[in-house]
This record gives structure tokens, C-alpha cells and sequence, in this order.
């Protein structure tokens, strides 16, 4: 007896399954308000909404639920404390200089007779603008130019490689210390400048990413589906890098307010007697022995402001990546 | 066939520039698809089936040198711009990709990615009838309550649902051809028929024409009208479905053939796998690139390349072998081999 492979036998399965007729039965049920069984997938459907399902997420970060409070805490305290005061952060009290933390002045004066706790909270409302002005300064100059020299490759990569590297083994300090001392006077300046010196290290994250999403199948398929570059870069591509983006623009903004003071600190960053967070603790670098607190205020602040945005960022990371899905 | 051919593909070859030296991954391939007509494509890996199908939707990377004609609707692909062709991708030729784990976009949601594909060639749709378009689209896919599954993301799909999905992205604008380039080769046994189902649906729905790609003949039989079998980057055989399943006349789709399991065999009777791997595609052999592997092979194989020839008046079916006629049918020789 002869046996043939006969082509109704090489099917695996039953073809006749899945049907659009079949479907007038339905094979689901709800389990809960936003939950939905489906029993011949066997798999239940969330029907959370992305804005709804992040948020979910970020809640359960409580460290980084707690940095987002005291950042939105601190930012709001920096505007709206010192006209609380009766104090401008350039009024003299002449009748109170270098005095101690006091019912008038909580943070104390300084050797001109200035309030501390106006000044140090006019500083942290020039450091965060300056810190935000970076940040996304940065993040914008860093992600265009890492995405072209990512997506394009060839000759495009290699000349945008070469200006990331040039701007990277600038030396920061010389160069901030140099144009500083000719430009620095303004917030918005120094801001400018930083941004300027910070790009590459986005741009090198982000090129990294188009590289390895280049060549993904999903961007072969939206090739296939006639997109063009521009929409492939960014549609298609661009979201999927906004992870490690938003982390790392969080993290400028803990650099950014750290670099700022530092310029403040050697005496190029803005200038007095517009108050910094950083120029405050230079302003009061004498006064180490006989008054910390002056210096240990406005550092502290620093500190706590480059915390909570490196707490913040990990909790966007995860939240942010619809493929974390824990419960 | 009395109808013109929508795609036509003549002599293409395509190679590749390596460090390691030239490789020929396809090698002057000839061959028409006419409309609304299936035609599987088979081959083990490296056989170039998957680059004629690149090829085809021009997804190939600059480095790789093409030669030879591909028509499609009386416009030469190969000679189009970039701005003309993807006016075809996606819109005329849609492509089903081997993967749909990795073929959606993760941060997407499946509705959303449904809308882009028409969005693309469609801007003048607005977001909300593109959106109505998706959710039927689903519904043609079979995807249950596509009314909520429109927005989930791809990670919330299983892998056959999001094959399905992306089968309703691939007729999202009723292109005239479907690629699929192993539409079923990630998935578990039991959803590839579901699968394959899912695709005549929705070719029949749309009236386009199908490459169907795949590295296994029996997932052929129920789907396709003609096959064509590739080696080496060579065509091997065509012929009708039938015809090839039944009076194969070249030795590599008999050994195809053999190595398909089937529940009509006998439990003692053992597959017979072919011999040996596919070819390097740098270093061909000499002569008929299956004769290492071949069991009728003789000293003419190694000396002359066999060329393709028609074994019938109408040239439907074709066999590049020297001893096409002489080789015994298939039936009589599993006969034998079962005793």
C-alpha cells in the first residue's frame, strides 16, 4: 500500500478556527472594573488607559513619589516664601550684619546685613530655572544630533561621532572658567553655556539607542509600510528611546545645579548680587568656623534638589516603559 | 495563465559585498505572480528566498547588488526612486513579517500602529475614522473585542494575535500583493494554522495576490495554486501545488517532500532528512549545487549546471535537473521505501 503525503494531511490543526463568525460569541468576561478575561486567548485585557497605567506605576515608587512631592514642595516654597518676607534679597539691615538664625532673620545675615533665607530661596529659584533651562537645552541639542548620527550611520556618524568627541574632551572647567569670566553674568547665560558643554553626553545615550533600534524589525516595517525618515525617527523610533532620555535629562538637572554652583563657587558664574545657590556658599566660605550654617544651608539645598531629581528619574524610567508591567 | 502578471520578476541577482568575498544570495531568478493568486516560495535557510522578497519591497541595504528586472504593475521597481517606491510600500505590496514579537512597535499601542499604516498613505483620513478602520480591520483578523484590544500595546497580545495584527496592518489599505516571509515560523505548531486561515481570509477579503514565504512545505498545500522551489539561490522547481506534491520531478523537493512528518506514516517508519546543509552561498559547487547532497547524482551533475526545463508543452511546470524525467515518481518511491 502506497502512503502520499497528501497536502490535506501536512496541515496542522484544525484551519476552520478562527472565524469571523465565531466571534458573535463572546468568549470574554469582565473580571473587574478594568480587567477583562478572555477565555479562548486565555489571557486578560487591561483596559487602563497609557496615562492611566504610567501613573499607576510611578505610584508604586514610593522614594520617587516622595522626591516629585518635595521638589514640587521646594520649587513652590522658592517663589512664594521670600515675598512672604519683608525683605528684598539686595535690602541691608544694616542694624543686623553676620548675625545667627533669629526670629527676624531665620537663616541669619550676612556681613552686609542681607536676609539669608530671601537669599537663599531667590538662589534656589535662579539655580532650578538655570538647572531646567539645561536641561532641556541639553536634551534637545543631544537628542537631534544623536538620533541623525544613530539613524543615518556612514558618513553622517562619523562627522557628528567626531564633533560629540571634540566637544567631549574639551576640558569643562578651563572653558567655563574662560567664558564665564567674559559672559557669565546672566542666569540665562551661564545656562546657555552649560547646555553647551553637556550635550554630548545625551547625544552619545541617544545615538546608542537608534543604533541598536535601527535595524529592529518594526523599523523595517514601517520601511515597508512607506514611511519616510523623518516619521521613522520620529514616530517610530523616538518613543522608544524616552526612557533613557527622561533619566537622563533628570540627571543634567542634578548636574547642571551641582556645575552651576561650582561656577558660582570659583566666583564666574552670575554675578552678584544676584543670589545662587551656589554663590551663596561662596559668599560665605569664610565663615566656615564661626558660622556653618551659612554655608550648610545653601548647600544642603543643592544637595537635596540633586536627590530628589535622580529619585525622580528612576521612577519615570519605570513607569515609563509600558513593557514593566508589574500587576 | 491568459492574465497579465502583476509582479514579474526576471533573471534577479542579488549579491553581497563580505569580508569574507562575494556572496550570491539569489541567482537569476525568473518568475511571474499573477492577480489574486497564491504562490509559495520554498527553501531551506539561505536558499535566497527571503532576499527575493526584500528585493522586492526594496528593503535591501545599499550594499547589496541587484541586476535583473522586477515589474510590478507595468512600473520597473528596480528603477523607481525612493520617493516612488514608498508610495508602493505599504499601499500596492504590504509585507508580513517572520516575527511579530519584535515587528510592532513596543511603545504603541496596536490601534494606534493599525491607524499609522493608513495614516501613511492616507493623511486626509482623519484620526477617528482611521481609528473605526482599525477596530474593523481586527474584527477581519479575528482578534476578539477589538474595541478594547485597539488599545492595548503589542506586549498584550499573545504571539498569534499579534501575527493576526499584523496581517490587519498588512491589508490595511487592500494592497494589491502580500509578502508574508515566514508568516508562521515564530509561533507554536497550533496557532500556525490558525495563522495561515487568517491570511487567506483576509486575502480573500482584499483580492490581492500572496508570496508566501516559508521554510515548510506542509503548510503550503492548503494555501497556495502554485510553488516554487529555490536552493542555493537558484529556482529548483515549479509547478502547481499539485503537481509538485504529487509528480515532483527534482530530487531536492523529494527530499523536501520526505522530511514532512504525516500522521498517515507509520509509527515505526522514520523520517528521512536530506543529507548534509544547504551550500555556502560565497563558495557554490560546481555544477548542480545539490549533487553533494543528491542521491542520483553522476559525473555530468558535477561538470554541467543543470538549467531549468520546461517537463510540460505549457512550461507550468519546470525542474532544473538533468535526470528530470528519468527520476522516479514520488509515490512509487515512498512505496519502495515503506516496503
Amino acid at each position: 500500500m502506497s502512503e502520499q503525503p497528501r497536502p490535506e494531511e501536512a496541515h496542522t490543526g484544525d484551519p476552520g478556527l478562527v472565524t469571523a463568525e465565531a466571534d458573535a460569541e463572546p468568549t470574554t468576561r469582565a473580571l473587574s472594573d478594568d480587567v477583562i478575561v478572555d477565555e479562548r486567548e486565555g489571557m486578560t485585557i487591561s483596559t487602563r488607559s497609557f496615562g492611566r497605567q504610567t501613573w499607576d506605576r510611578f505610584r508604586r515608587h514610593r522614594l520617587a513619589m516622595f522626591a516629585a512631592a518635595l521638589l514640587v514642595l521646594l520649587a513652590i516654597s522658592f517663589w512664594v516664601a521670600p515675598m512672604l518676607s519683608s525683605y528684598g534679597f539686595r535690602d541691608i539691615d544694616v542694624a543686623a550684619m553676620r548675625e545667627g538664625p533669629s526670629f527676624r532673620h531665620p537663616f541669619g545675615t550676612d556681613q552686609i546685613g542681607r536676609d539669608l533665607l530671601v537669599r537663599t530661596f531667590h538662589g534656589g529659584r535662579f539655580s532650578l530655572r538655570i538647572a531646567l533651562v539645561v536641561a532641556l537645552l541639553t536634551t534637545f541639542i543631544g537628542t537631534v544630533i544623536g538620533s541623525l548620527a544613530g539613524y543615518f550611520g556612514g558618513i553622517v556618524d562619523t562627522l557628528l561621532s567626531q564633533l560629540i568627541n571634540l566637544f567631549l574632551i574639551v576640558p569643562a572647567l578651563v572653558v567655563l572658567l574662560v567664558v564665564g569670566v567674559r559672559y557669565g553674568a546672566s542666569p540665562n547665560g551661564i545656562a546657555v553655556i552649560l547646555a553647551l558643554l553637556l550635550w554630548p553626553a545625551i547625544a552619545r545615550v541617544v545615538r546608542g539607542l537608534f543604533l541598536q533600534f535601527r535595524d529592529q524589525e518594526f523599523v523595517l516595517a514601517a520601511r515597508a509600510a512607506g514611511a519616510r525618515p523623518p516619521r521613522i525617527i520620529v514616530r517610530h523610533i523616538l518613543p522608544n528611546t524616552f526612557g533613557p532620555i527622561i533619566v537622563n535629562a533628570t540627571l543634567l538637572i542634578g548636574t547642571a545645579i551641582i556645575l552651576e554652583s561650582t561656577l558660582s563657587f570659583l566666583g564666574v558664574g552670575v554675578t552678584p548680587p544676584t543670589p545662587t545657590l551656589g554663590n551663596l556658599v561662596n559668599e560665605a566660605k569664610g565663615a566656615i568656623d564661626s558660622r556653618p550654617s551659612t554655608i550648610l544651608i545653601p548647600g544642603g539645598f543643592v544637595v537635596l534638589i540633586a536627590l530628589c531629581v535622580n529619585f525622580l528619574g528612576d521612577g519615570l524610567r519605570d513607569a515609563l516603559d509600558p513593557t514593566t508591567r508589574k500587576g | 495563465m491568459t492574465t497579465e502578471p502583476l509582479l514579474s520578476v526576471r533573471d534577479l541577482t542579488v549579491s553581497f559585498d563580505t569580508d569574507d568575498g562575494l556572496v550570491q544570495a539569489v541567482n537569476g531568478v525568473s518568475f511571474d505572480v499573477h492577480p489574486g493568486e497564491t504562490l509559495a516560495v520554498v527553501g531551506e535557510s539561505g536558499s535566497g528566498k527571503s532576499v527575493t522578497a526584500m528585493a522586492t519591497m526594496r528593503l535591501l541595504p545599499r550594499s547589496a547588488r541587484i541586476s535583473g528586472s522586477i515589474t510590478f504593475d507595468g512600473r520597473d521597481l528596480l528603477s523607481l526612486s525612493d520617493r516612488e517606491m514608498r508610495r508602493i510600500q505599504g499601499e500596492d505590496i504590504a509585507m508580513i513579517f517572520q516575527d511579530p514579537m519584535t515587528a510592532l512597535n513596543p511603545v504603541f499601542t496596536v490601534g494606534n500602529q493599525l491607524a499609522e499604516a493608513i495614516r501613511i498613505h492616507h493623511p486626509d483620513v482623519s484620526k477617528k475614522a482611521a481609528s473605526e478602520r482599525s477596530i474593523e480591520l481586527l474584527e477581519i483578523v479575528g482578534i476578539p473585542e477589538p474595541r478594547i484590544r485597539v488599545e492595548n500595546y503589542p506586549h498584550e497580545f499573545s504571539g498569534g494575535m499579534r501575527q493576526r495584527a499584523m496581517i490587519a496592518m498588512a491589508i490595511a489599505n487592500q494592497p494589491k500583493l502580500l509578502i508574508a516571509d515566514e508568516p508562521t515560523t515564530a509561533l507554536d505548531v497550533t496557532i500556525q494554522a490558525q495563522v495561515i486561515e487568517v491570511m487567506r481570509k483576509a486575502q480573500e477579503a482584499t483580492g490581492a495576490a500572496m508570496i508566501l514565504i516559508t521554510h515548510d512545505l506542509g503548510l503550503v498545500a492548503g494555501v497556495a495554486e502554485r510553488v516554487q522551489v529555490m536552493y542555493g539561490g537558484r529556482l529548483f522547481e515549479t509547478g502547481d501545488t499539485g503537481t509538485i506534491y504529487y509528480r515532483s520531478r527534482n530530487p531536492y523537493t523529494q527530499g523536501l517532500m520526505r522530511s514532512i512528518p504525516t500522521f498517515a506514516k507509520r509509527t515505526d517508519e522514520r523520517l528521512s532528512p536530506i543529507p548534509g546543509s544547504p551550500p555556502s552561498a560565497i563558495n557554490l559547487p560546481a555544477g548542480c549545487s545539490f549533487r553533494p547532497r543528491c542521491e542520483f547524482a553522476e559525473a555530468i551533475c558535477r561538470d554541467e549546471e543543470p538549467a531549468l526545463r520546461p517537463l510540460d508543452p505549457a512550461g507550468a511546470h519546470q525542474s532544473r535537473c538533468h535526470f528530470a524525467e528519468e527520476l522516479p515518481d514520488f509515490s512509487q518511491r515512498t512505496a519502495e521505501v515503506a516496503g
